[in-house]
C-alpha cells in the first residue's frame, strides 16, 4: 500500500458547511463528532477551515444564493477533496425541491462522494456514510 | 376564560365609528384576533389611528396573498400595552395586480421596513415612500419583474428566466 493513501485513509480531515439548511442536519453532525461515538478512532477531527480538510460535510439545501460562494469554498479544499452530502435537503432539495430558489441536490453544483439519507440522519448514518467513503479510498479511487 | 371579548368588539365598534364605509368587514375571529378589511385609500389614516391612539405600535409582519384579480397585502398588527392580553389586529387590504401601488407606513411604524421590502420582492407591490425596495431575500442576479409567489408564475418559466439572465 502506498504510504500517502495510508496516511488518508488514516486521517481524513473533515469541516462542517451548511448550505441553507434548517440545522437539524448541523446538530446530528455536532452530535457524531462527541466522544460518545468516537469518531476519532477513524482518524476524522473537525476543522474550522476548509484549507485544513479533506472531507466536506456538506448539510442543507443548495439555494441559489449559496451556489457561488459553495463553489468558492469547495476550490479554497487542497486536492484530493471529498464531499459528503447530509440529508435528504443536501441530496436531492428535500421539502424545498421544486421551489424557486433551490437546487434539486448538492451534486448539481460540486461533485458529491457519499450521500447520507435521512432528515435528519443520525449520527450513526453519519459515520456510516464516512466509513463508506473511507471503504471508497481504499479500494482505490 | 376567553370567551370575554368586549375589548374586541370595542375596538371593531371604533375603527366603524371613525372611518364608516371606508372600513370594507369588520369581525371579531376569537380572542385577541381581529381581522379588518378597508379601502386602500384610508390605510394612512387608519394605520395612524390604531397606532398613535389605539397603541397598535408593533407590527408582527406582512403577508401578501394573491386573490388571481387582485392582490392584498395583510397587516398583522400587536396592540402593545404592559399588563393586559395582547390582541393581533390584521388589516387586510386589497390593491389592483395591474397597478400594485400601496403609500408606505414606515413613518407610522418604522419596524414594516424589511417587511415591506419582503413583500415587494415576493409579490411585486410598489410600497410608495419606502427609502430602499432593492432585492432582500431573493437570490442575487435574479431577473428584474419575476415575483414568484403570484400565481402566474409557473416554476418552469422562473428557471428559463434565471437561465436567460445568466447569459
Amino acid at each position: 500500500m502506498d504510504i500517502i493513501k495510508w496516511a488518508r485513509i488514516k486521517s481524513p480531515w473533515v469541516f462542517h458547511f451548511n448550505a441553507g439548511g434548517c440545522n437539524g442536519c448541523d446538530i446530528e453532525v455536532l452530535a457524531s463528532l462527541i466522544p460518545r461515538y468516537d469518531i476519532e478512532r477513524f482518524g476524522m477531527i473537525l476543522r474550522g477551515s476548509p484549507r485544513h480538510a479533506d472531507v466536506m460535510l456538506l448539510t442543507g439545501t443548495v439555494t441559489r444564493q449559496i451556489k457561488d460562494r459553495l463553489i468558492r469554498i469547495y476550490e479554497q479544499m487542497a486536492e484530493p477533496k471529498f464531499v459528503m452530502a447530509i440529508g435528504s435537503c443536501a441530496m436531492s432539495g428535500g421539502v424545498f425541491q421544486n421551489c424557486y430558489s433551490v437546487y434539486e441536490g448538492a451534486d448539481k453544483v460540486i461533485p458529491v462522494d457519499v450521500y447520507v439519507p435521512g432528515c435528519p440522519p443520525r449520527p450513526q448514518a453519519i459515520i456510516d456514510g464516512a466509513v463508506k467513503l473511507l471503504q471508497k479510498l481504499a479500494a482505490g479511487k | 376564560m376567553l370567551s370575554d371579548i368586549s375589548k374586541e368588539q370595542e375596538i371593531v365598534n371604533n375603527l366603524k365609528d371613525k372611518f364608516g364605509d371606508k372600513i370594507i368587514e369588520a369581525k371579531v375571529q376569537s380572542a385577541r384576533r381581529v381581522f379588518v378589511t378597508i379601502d386602500s385609500k384610508s390605510l394612512i389614516k387608519v394605520t395612524k389611528f390604531l397606532a398613535k391612539e389605539k397603541n397598535y405600535t408593533h407590527v408582527a409582519t406582512i403577508s401578501g396573498l394573491d386573490l388571481v384579480k387582485n392582490l392584498a397585502v395583510i397587516y398583522h398588527l400587536r396592540e402593545y400595552h404592559s399588563k393586559e392580553q395582547f390582541i393581533t389586529l390584521s388589516l387586510k387590504v386589497e390593491v389592483a395586480k395591474d397597478k400594485p401601488k400601496l403609500p408606505t407606513i414606515i413613518t407610522i411604524i418604522p419596524g414594516a421596513e424589511l417587511y415591506e421590502r419582503e413583500v415587494h420582492d415576493l409579490f411585486g407591490i410598489v410600497f410608495e415612500g419606502h427609502p430602499d425596495l432593492s432585492p432582500l431575500i431573493l437570490p442575487e442576479h435574479w431577473p428584474s419583474g419575476v415575483y414568484p409567489l403570484r400565481k402566474e408564475y409557473k416554476l418552469e418559466d422562473i428557471k428559463t428566466k434565471i437561465e436567460k439572465v445568466k447569459k
